[in-house]
């Protein structure tokens, strides 16, 4: 007989109910607290802040990433760790639905506390910071201009030696 | 199905802001803090609680050449323990190695300086040369070290340190501190190592006026070499008397004791250039070849040849292992001990040029080649290095001279700073040049439209305020300070019996000023009297005071005016009466600034001067800063002045 995988269920924005493993369901740290009780509860659990789309790419990328190790917890081991370098995998997986798409996962991986995907898709927005201007960088992020040229000045005196 | 929730950055909570900008290199973080009020913001907080500089210190600087900057050897240890001791450094500590380690690659576009330093002809030739701490030292021919002061700026102070019977032919500076522990102990010394033809070790203490002499060798001392506190040196025929390397010990008078005998190798001739790190000594002899001795709990093991070089070598550096040596006839060659890793280039053949002399200093590497021409590569580690291409410099320096003898390279606290001796073929008068590769402008004269910026500055969280004046955190605090200001300042400039110019020994508050000043707030709790001190970083001596007041507990800095706060709940200005520069003004700077004010342009130089004059003092009068003290419950809101301790 087949060994039956245990499955939770999540309700995203659009009233869509996906069912997940719980091996890919315990990679969300908010959830791990209540798994046991989603596994027993056939109703799904609601996350209105969520689209279907983006919960349909945190499954990918859980799924794909599932056999990774478990990131340190220490904290002076976290400033080392955060120099890794991004996979090509990873990189064209979360920019190829645009900067928007990366957004919501981003602030989704915030809200379901998944620290792996958190730490990866803000090191690509990372990157797109680095190496630009400050005004390329508004325009990238559709940033608004809210100093004033005195201001912006001032900012630039205290770090000229960073001016090329 | 059309999405309806699609977010732009803006949109996203302040936290992962922090998470995306906690992840930008820092040359990154500087412009991002450029965009925008709330990324400017949110930096802020990243500098200042999360330890953003250091780091980007540690993620992008190689931790030899970070230790480089930072003013001292770096004894191993492992990666956590070090983070650690960092982390006692203030965030302005790290955000300031970080400017200097990026400064170093503005050589590639910014306009340089060169001013020629000239000496009395008498003291002959300079034959050894270094850089620290903004000061330039040199070793002369006729046996004669000098230190030179303020190289970079105005008022140049020559300094005899020393007078060898004969020629200085070798000079090394330390700082005897091997960990951050230290440095932060005030027990740190930078020491100036000599060697001569008269066979003398001369050793001075840069920080207390201390020397002592090493009378060990009988033969001319080829080249010296420290790490921390240790020195060791190789002269002709050392190899029969032992291979010695001596501890400095600072306590009292400076006093030098043998630690360890090296054993010589069993063929021997004469060793011509010395490189000390924490657990290895290694010697190039003059027929190029190449020795390392190790130590094994304490004691020397024998010497193991690593390579043969086949030709006598001109200059000789390490760096975390790695080797670069210059050779006699035109070669450069790298080992990387670590990797047995052996690379070489033919100087001459690549570059069509002589090469004469090399120095490396944290990112910049240098090379001088007959002709006077100084090629300087950028080198972020050891593997730039390894693959280092050496005709394409980031920059070339040109010297009117035949040949370049001796290059140092510093950094003078807003620009990288190199120094080439050189020779002047025809009329050979000895000079030293010294290039300054930034021209660093600034102006210190504040005008009154600063004025109306300080109301705007109040309500705005860029008042550097560097005391958290929670009830928790000031004795803390308190100590940080202390320590960060008693590394800066060596004891001979603190106040006590004899010195009544200096600090008080009672630091109460610093901030970091633009080009590496600091500002010092110190406390005489006696009188309860605190001045306003203006410290150079990188000249700790040159401690000016800027006014004095009663019982000032904390400054702010921001727009070039200091905000003291007092103990009793108010807050002074500094400068105290802002200067209007109108006198000075030419034509063109006078209609830029009445324009500002929309007032007329036109009439001669001397009437608009009086008309901007009049509006400028009629401002002065509408600002409520009048009597230079502001009323903190009303005024300030940023500012907590009530604490207890």
């Amino acid at each position: 007989m087949n060994k039956i995988v245990p499955q939770i269920k999540l309700e995203t924005y659009e009233k869509e109910v996906f069912e997940i493993d719980l091996d890919i369901a315990k990679k969300f740290g908010k959830l791990v607290p209540v798994l046991q009780e989603l596994l027993n509860d056939d109703k799904p659990l609601t996350i209105k802040t969520i689209n279907s789309g983006t919960l349909k790419k945190i499954i990918t990328w859980c799924t794909y990433h599932k056999d990774d190790p478990l990131p340190p917890e220490d904290d002076d081991n976290k400033m080392k760790h955060s120099t890794e370098e991004v996979s090509s995998w990873d990189d064209k997986f979360l920019q190829e639905d645009g900067q928007a798409a990366l957004f919501d996962l981003i602030s989704a991986a915030h809200t379901l506390d998944i620290d792996g995907l958190l730490d990866v898709a803000c090191k690509v927005v990372a990157t797109m910071i680095k190496g630009k201007a400050p005004e390329e960088i508004r325009k990238v992020f559709n940033i608004k201009n809210d100093f004033t040229q005195q201001e912006e000045d001032q900012v630039r005196k205290e770090n000229d030696w960073c001016e090329d | 199905m059309e999405n309806t929730m699609e977010i732009s950055i803006s949109d996203i909570p302040e936290e992962i802001h922090m998470f995306i900008l906690s992840r930008l290199d820092g040359q990154s973080l500087v412009r991002a803090k450029r965009t925008c009020k709330m990324w400017a913001c949110l930096i802020e907080n990243l500098e200042k609680f999360f330890g953003i500089w250091l780091m980007c210190c540690l993620n992008e600087i190689p931790l030899f050449m970070l230790t480089e900057i930072m003013g001292y050897n770096q004894k191993k240890a492992d990666h956590i323990s070090l983070i650690k001791s960092y982390k006692q450094l203030p965030w302005i500590f790290w955000r300031e190695i970080y400017a200097e380690y990026k400064r170093a690659f503005t050589i590639e576009w910014a306009k340089m300086k060169m001013a020629d330093l000239y000496y009395n002809q008498a003291h002959s030739m300079v034959t050894s040369l270094a850089i620290k701490d903004g000061k330039l030292l040199t070793g002369h021919e006729d046996g004669s070290v000098f230190c030179w002061k303020n190289v970079a700026m105005e008022g140049l102070d020559l300094k005899l340190i020393h007078k060898h019977q004969r020629r200085v032919t070798c000079m090394a500076v330390t700082t005897t501190c091997t960990d951050v522990s230290e440095l932060l102990s005030s027990k740190c010394h930078t020491l100036i190592v000599t060697g001569s033809q008269d066979y003398g070790l001369f050793v001075s203490d840069m920080t207390k006026p201390n020397s002592t002499e090493i009378d060990y060798y009988n033969l001319q001392i080829n080249s010296v070499s420290c790490f921390g506190p240790y020195i060791t040196s190789v002269a002709n025929g050392s190899f029969v008397q032992g291979q010695s390397v001596w501890h400095v010990s600072t306590e009292g008078s400076l006093t030098v004791t043998q630690e360890s005998k090296l054993e010589p190798p069993d063929n021997y001739s004469n060793p011509a250039h010395v490189a000390l790190t924490e657990d290895k000594v290694f010697v190039v002899e003059e027929n190029g070849e190449l020795y390392r001795w190790t130590w094994n709990d304490g004691i020397p093991n024998k010497s193991v040849v690593i390579t043969n070089l086949s030709f006598p070598v001109k200059s000789l550096i390490c760096k975390d292992d790695c080797l670069v040596c210059l050779l006699e006839n035109g070669e450069l060659n790298v080992t990387d001990c670590k990797s047995s890793y052996h690379r070489k280039w033919n100087i001459y053949e690549l570059l069509q040029k002589q090469p004469e002399s090399m120095a490396w200093r944290g990112p910049l590497f240098a090379l001088g080649t007959k002709g006077g021409v100084v090629h300087i590569y950028l080198v972020k580690d050891i593997e730039d290095m390894k693959s280092l291409d050496l005709t394409k410099p980031a920059t070339k320096l040109t010297v009117e001279a035949e040949h370049v003898n001796h290059i140092a390279i510093g950094d003078d606290g807003s620009s990288p700073l190199s120094c080439v001796e050189r020779i002047l073929s025809k009329e050979h008068i000895p000079s030293v040049s010294v290039t300054d590769t930034c021209c660093s402008s600034c102006s210190d004269c504040i005008e009154l439209k600063d004025v109306c910026e300080i109301c705007k500055a109040l309500n705005q969280p860029s008042v550097n305020c560097i005391l958290h004046l929670t009830k928790e955190s000031v004795l803390e605090t308190l100590d940080t300070v202390g320590r960060v200001v008693h590394i800066i300042v060596p004891d001979e400039f603190k106040i006590n019996s004899t010195n009544k110019v200096g600090l008080y020994p009672h630091p109460v508050a610093v901030t970091c000023v633009d080009h590496r000043k600091i500002l010092v707030t110190d406390l005489q709790p006696m009188k309860k009297i605190t001045r306003l001190l203006e410290v150079k970083l990188h000249v700790p001596e040159d401690v000016s005071v800027l006014h004095q007041y009663k019982d000032a507990r904390s400054h702010a800095f921001t727009n070039g005016i200091v905000f003291v706060c007092s103990f009793d709940d108010s807050i002074e200005m500094f400068p105290p009466k802002i200067k209007t520069v109108v006198k000075s003004m030419k034509r063109d700077e006078l209609e830029t600034h009445l324009k500002q004010r929309n007032m007329s342009v036109t009439g001669s130089i001397t009437q608009l001067r009086d008309n901007l004059k009049k509006e400028l003092d009629k401002q002065m009068q509408q600002t409520e800063y009048e009597q230079n003290g502001v009323d903190l419950s009303t005024t300030v809101r940023r500012c907590h002045s009530n604490f207890s301790f």
